[in-house]
C-alpha cells in the first residue's frame, strides 16, 4: 500500500517540473479517468498503460514534442527502476 | 459550483447594465457646446464621434471582462486549491476593475451633463464621481494584492532586499512625480479642472488614497512577477507569465490613466486628433493586457481540462 502511494508520489513530483502545483491534480485525474482507481493505489503494471494515456493528453499542453518525450521517459522510469537523475 | 456560476452571472449582468448605462448617456446626451466651437463640429459630427468612439471602447470593455472571467472560470476549477482561493479573490478583483471603466465613465457623462445644466452642481458632481472612483479602484486593487500576497507566501524563497529597493525607490518617485502634476497641472479656476477642491483637501483626501492604491497595486504587481518566477512547473510558468504580465499591464494603466487625469486641463487644450490618438492608444494596450490575462487563464485552465 505504502508502495503504490510512493509511486504516485514520485510520478507527481516528477509531473511538478512541468505542471507545478497543477502536477497532483494532473496525475490524480489522470489516473481516476484512465485507470479507474485511486491516485494511491497506483502500481508499477499501471504505469505502461497510464503513460499511454497521458502522453498524448500532455501533448495537447504543449507543441515542444521533446519535453513530451523526456517527460514520458521520466515517467517509463519509475516502472524501470532506473533513477530520475539519470533520464532526466 | 452552481452557486459560483450564478454568481458569475451576476457580474456578468451587473457589466452589461454599466456598459448599456454608459453608451445610452454617451450617446443620448446632448454634446457639451463647447465642443462646438472648440473643434468646428455639427451636433451630428459630435454624435458620430462618440459613437465611433463608444463601439470601439465596448469592445475593448468586453475583451477585459472576457478575460477577468476567464480567470474567474479558471480560480472556479480549482477552488478548493491552495491557490484556488487567491485567485478567485484575484479574479474578483479583476472583475470589478474592469467593471469600474463603463462605471467611473457613465458617472463622469453624468455629472458633466449635470453641470452643463445647473453649473452649480458641477463641483459636487465631479467631487463625488471621482470619490467613487477611487473607492471602487480602490476595493479592486485590495483583493487584487492581497490575492497576489497570498499566492506569493505559497513560494518558499525569500524576495531579495535589493529588488525590494528598486521598488520602493520606484514607488517614491511615481509618487513624487504624481504630486507635482497634481498640484501644478491643475486650474482650479477653470470649469474642466478635474477635482474642485483645495490642494490641501485634495492631497489629503484624493492625492494619500490614490498612492495607497498604487502602493498596494504595484505590491500586487511585485508579488505576482515574483510567485511566477519562483513557482515551480514550466508549462505552469508559461501560462501564469501570460496572466502576470497582463495583470502587471493593467495595473501600470490603470496609475498611467490616473496620471493623465491630473493633466487633463492641459489635455482638453489639445486637437481632436491627439486626444483621440491618446485615448486609443491607452485602450489598445488595456486591450492587449487584458488579451494576456486571458490566454493566460485558459492556458491554466487546459491543464485542469485534460
Amino acid at each position: 500500500m505504502s508502495r503504490s502511494k510512493n509511486l504516485f508520489e514520485k510520478a507527481v513530483t516528477i509531473s511538478e517540473d512541468y505542471l507545478g502545483p497543477a502536477a497532483e491534480r494532473f496525475m490524480a485525474r489522470q489516473i481516476s479517468t484512465h485507470l479507474g482507481k485511486p491516485p494511491d493505489l497506483l502500481t508499477k503494471k499501471d504505469l505502461s498503460h497510464l503513460i499511454n494515456w497521458i502522453k498524448p493528453t500532455f501533448a495537447l499542453l504543449t507543441d515542444n514534442t521533446e519535453l513530451v518525450d523526456t517527460f514520458v521517459d521520466r515517467l517509463q522510469s519509475l516502472s524501470d527502476n532506473r533513477t530520475q537523475s539519470e533520464d532526466h | 459550483m452552481r452557486r459560483q456560476l450564478k454568481q458569475n452571472q451576476k457580474y456578468l449582468l451587473g457589466f452589461i447594465v454599466l456598459v448599456c448605462l454608459y453608451a445610452g448617456l454617451t450617446v443620448l446626451l446632448p454634446p457639451d457646446p463647447i465642443l462646438y466651437s472648440r473643434y468646428h463640429l455639427t451636433d451630428a459630427g459630435i454624435r458620430f464621434i462618440n459613437l465611433s468612439f463608444v463601439l470601439p471602447i465596448i469592445g475593448i470593455w468586453c475583451v477585459a471582462f472576457y478575460g477577468a472571467l476567464q480567470v474567474k472560470h479558471y480560480a472556479l476549477l480549482i477552488k478548493n486549491t491552495a491557490d484556488g482561493k487567491p485567485l478567485d479573490k484575484l479574479a474578483d478583483g479583476l472583475v470589478i476593475l474592469v467593471s469600474s471603466s463603463p462605471l467611473t465613465s457613465s458617472l463622469a457623462s453624468f455629472s458633466n451633463y449635470i453641470g452643463r445644466v445647473h453649473p452649480r452642481f458641477q463641483p459636487t458632481g465631479r467631487i463625488i464621481s471621482n470619490y467613487i472612483g477611487a473607492i471602487v479602484i480602490f476595493i479592486a486593487f485590495w483583493l487584487i494584492s492581497n490575492a497576489a500576497s497570498s499566492l506569493s507566501g505559497q513560494v518558499k524563497k525569500k524576495s531579495s532586499p535589493l529588488e525590494q529597493q528598486y521598488w520602493v525607490f520606484g514607488f517614491i518617485v511615481l509618487s513624487t512625480i504624481y504630486c507635482f502634476l497634481l498640484i501644478t497641472q491643475r486650474a482650479p479656476s477653470e470649469p474642466h479642472d478635474p477635482y474642485f477642491l483645495p490642494n490641501w483637501l485634495l492631497l489629503m483626501t484624493l492625492a494619500i488614497p490614490y498612492l495607497y492604491i498604487w502602493y498596494r497595486g504595484l505590491l500586487a504587481a511585485y508579488n505576482l512577477l515574483f510567485y511566477q518566477k519562483k513557482v515551480k512547473g514550466s508549462l505552469y510558468k508559461q501560462g501564469l507569465s501570460h496572466l502576470a504580465k497582463g495583470l502587471v499591464s493593467v495595473i501600470a494603466i490603470s496609475i498611467l490613466i490616473q496620471l493623465l487625469t491630473t493633466a487633463s486641463v492641459r489635455l482638453n487644450r489639445l486637437k481632436l486628433t491627439p486626444i483621440l490618438i491618446i485615448v486609443y492608444i491607452l485602450l489598445i494596450l488595456y486591450a492587449i493586457a487584458y488579451g494576456y490575462i486571458a490566454k493566460g487563464a485558459n492556458r491554466l485552465k487546459k491543464i485542469e481540462e485534460v
